[in-house]
């Protein structure tokens, strides 16, 4: 099928502005934790139809991944004010709320208070005994990428599509000096359906965007949302073109 | 405060608008607008304010510890016609409050971030979601701003307005 046709069909395809948040990633698609220290997957989904990433600076795409730390237990007095160490350097972050606290499965919010400079938080636990879940925003040098992949391809198609640096993003206003895509002509920003758009973050904190007790808690200060236009029905042909065009 | 205009602050509102309270995680109506009997307004889509389509809507939410809505949260207008019990999504998300959350409530409003703040009305999804010129509220139908998120909103700590410019009304209905 030419390349020609598939992009008429494309264009008359219908599609809807629309974005990929932590929570799409969570619930449509998998999120593990990373490994410290590696290059590591730590979100992954697979479309159910085509995918234009949206480029241009009116279309932002809002970053910031917390650093994630289990602490605790909170001690055996209720009600008393308590101090918690953070492994990294937390920042006041221009863009999301700086700190986010759960006590077991429980929403606890901002912290009571935040010493930027020590790297502490005061929690006050009304019960005894509550893990501690912290998300945190920190400025340690981090790398974070965003992939397209075709599944069981012969040979393995991937291609990056975008990649970027924490440490400064997560300083820098977002909302004066927006991160959008770029991309030229051809299908680059273009997804198919049943690609896969893969998140990579080599990172020495770990990010996870859920906790690993199962208590559904999330970091509600994470901002990954990237801007898409997401057609309302499947395109044939169009995963050939798009796997073509990826060697180039 | 002056009819004609959809704004809470810290607890007063409006002639057009009701508070409510949203139920954690999941989708429900924080704020509720009717005109008065016989009325109707137009809410535009499009203001002589920045350079994208969409309402202005400026807000500070906050919970009951006076701390802000959690960044993810999400908020979408929703329309329920006469006679029908349901909420139909007529606008985009607002997918996170980002934006709410770093620009103080007397800074939204400047032309650098004001097209930030825009929420974009749009038709129903199943009429296929393109966005509309301007939403029509009558008496006999409700228009809701809803809100998804993990805390739950206390209006005594938090305000909203949207721009004056982009309310037209109320008129009489006529009909």
């Amino acid at each position: 099928m030419a390349a020609a046709d598939v992009a008429t069909r494309l264009e008359r395809t219908p599609g809807l502005n629309d974005e990929i948040t932590p929570r799409t990633l969570r619930e449509e698609g998998v999120t593990e934790a990373n490994t410290p220290g590696e290059r590591s997957l730590v979100g992954s989904l697979t479309l159910d139809t085509p995918v234009r990433l949206r480029s241009g600076r009116s279309n932002r795409f809002k970053v910031a991944l917390p650093a994630f730390e289990k602490l605790g237990p909170t001690d055996a007095t209720a009600d008393n004010s308590e101090t918690f160490n953070l492994a990294n350097d937390v920042i006041q972050s221009p863009n999301t709320q700086d700190v986010v606290v759960y006590l077991d499965g429980e929403y606890y919010g901002a912290p009571d208070a935040v010493d930027y400079a020590a790297d502490s938080i005061d929690v006050t636990d009304s019960g005894t005994a509550s893990d501690v879940y912290v998300w945190y925003m920190t400025a340690d040098p981090a790398t974070v990428s965003i992939y397209k992949k075709i599944p069981n391809a012969e040979t393995s198609a991937s291609q990056r599509l975008w990649t970027n640096q924490l440490a400064r993003l997560h300083k820098q206003d977002q909302q004066e000096q927006p991160e959008y895509f770029q991309f030229g002509e051809g299908w680059k920003p273009y997804l198919s359906s049943d690609m896969k758009l893969n998140v990579y973050v080599d990172a020495p904190f770990e990010v996870r965007f859920e906790d690993p007790d199962g208590h559904g808690n999330t970091p509600t200060n994470a901002l990954f949302h990237i801007p898409v236009e997401q057609a309302q029905d499947t395109v044939p042909g169009l995963i050939n073109i798009i796997k073509a065009s990826m060697g180039r | 405060m002056s009819d004609g205009s959809i704004e809470v602050f810290e607890g007063s509102t409006s002639d057009l608008v009701e508070t409510r309270t949203n139920v954690a995680d999941q989708m429900t109506p924080i704020l509720a607008v009717s005109p008065e009997r016989g009325n109707m307004i137009r809410i535009l889509n499009m203001v002589a304010r920045g350079d994208q389509v969409g309402v202005p809507v400026y807000a500070d939410l906050r919970d009951s510890n006076d701390d802000p809505l959690p960044v993810s949260t999400t908020l979408q207008w929703e329309y329920t016609p006469s006679n029908s019990e349901s909420r139909f999504k007529v606008s985009r998300q607002v997918s996170n409050l980002a934006f709410y959350q770093n620009t103080s409530f007397a800074k939204q409003a400047n032309t650098d971030y004001v097209d930030e703040a825009k929420h974009v009305l749009t038709q129903h999804e199943f009429e296929g979601g393109d966005t509309v010129r301007f939403l029509q509220i009558t008496d006999i139908e409700e228009l809701y701003l809803s809100a998804e998120g993990s805390a739950q909103i206390d209006w005594s700590n938090s305000r909203i307005e949207v721009d004056p410019s982009a309310i037209k009304g109320p008129y009489t209905r006529g009909r």
